[in-house]
């Protein structure tokens, strides 16, 4: 009995390392890192969204900083940057290395959230360490 | 992603539906698809190491969350199998409040991986506008913590 839990234990132990290497080379090929900066031919056409952080305006549009990058966003409509928060882009890559903005969401206050988060975390650690005591078999009930 | 504070909401309304007595197990399970993918946030206060840490995004999928669940569950000296419920319990709620929210594109939970790669969202609110799921769920937790009090008070065993 234990030869076979242990058995069925490296089992998915290799499934989980399976699927592991299947995700990253089919998430590789749809969430390829991009460096429009440096390579904006490659990118003529492509549409998608990112987020990244207000990084000033020009007239006609306003720069996003993605990926330690600086990325010219144009969009025609009135654009103001958003409050403690991040901005998510929908647009479309144009070969002379910006963005032509389809769609914009400014996140307020997002980092609001990651405070509230960080709490929220805390509270699940705490929690959790009220209900199950460490040993060196691992935990058990408190 | 919603807030964690809405996951671990949802993750306490589960808890006294069910009368679970291991709360923290489903909490874990709530937080659980957030903590790798969300690793990367660390960079914003110092420099990560080279590596490449999108494939810790595979973690914020059902699938391999479940094996995950499969492989930590003897850590804790409780009923295995009541482990993986109860962490699997919460991580359904997660990756159900994940698909509730808006975005532009395809993003959203791949609910169906390794089946399909496809990514589900119903595109109901932004993720900074996740005090919409917030609120009604801490109204569901405090009228059920409500009707469980009286139920005790008339029903005394």
């Amino acid at each position: 009995m234990r030869k076979l839990t242990l058995f069925g234990y490296l089992l998915v132990l290799v499934l989980l390392i399976i699927t592991l290497f299947h995700f990253s080379s089919v998430y590789a090929g749809n969430e390829d890192k991009f460096d429009m900066i440096s390579n904006p031919e490659k990118y003529p056409g492509v549409t998608k969204q990112f987020m990244g952080d207000y990084g000033g305006s020009f007239n006609g549009g306003f720069y996003l900083a993605y990926n330690e990058q600086i990325i010219p966003i144009h969009y025609s409509e009135e654009y103001s940057p958003p409050h403690f928060g991040n901005i998510l882009v929908y647009g479309t890559f144009n070969k002379e290395g910006y963005v032509e903005a389809i769609g914009i969401h400014n996140y307020d206050y997002n980092y609001v959230i990651y405070f509230i988060s960080l709490i929220a975390f805390f509270f699940g650690v705490w929690l959790f360490f009220k209900e199950w005591k460490i040993t060196y078999r691992g935990f058990k009930s408190a | 992603m919603p807030d964690w504070l809405t996951h671990i909401v949802i993750g306490l309304i589960l808890i006294e539906a069910f009368n679970v007595r291991k709360k923290s197990l489903v909490l874990i399970g709530t937080l659980l698809p957030d903590i790798l993918p969300k690793i990367v946030l660390l960079g914003l206060f110092f420099a990560l190491p080279n590596f490449n840490y999108e494939i810790f995004n595979a973690f914020h999928i059902p699938f391999v969350l479940f094996l995950v669940t499969l492989l930590i569950a003897p850590l804790f000296r409780y009923d295995y199998w009541k482990v993986v419920l109860l962490m699997n319990m919460g991580a359904i709620s997660h990756f159900l409040a994940d698909a509730s929210l808006r975005h532009f594109s395809t993003a959203g939970v791949r609910l169906l991986y390794p089946l399909k790669f496809q990514a589900y969202s119903a595109n109901l609110v932004w993720p900074d506008q996740s005090y919409f799921i917030l609120i009604p769920a801490i109204i569901v937790y405090i009228a059920i913590i409500l009707v469980k009090n009286i139920a005790k008070k008339s029903y005394p065993q």
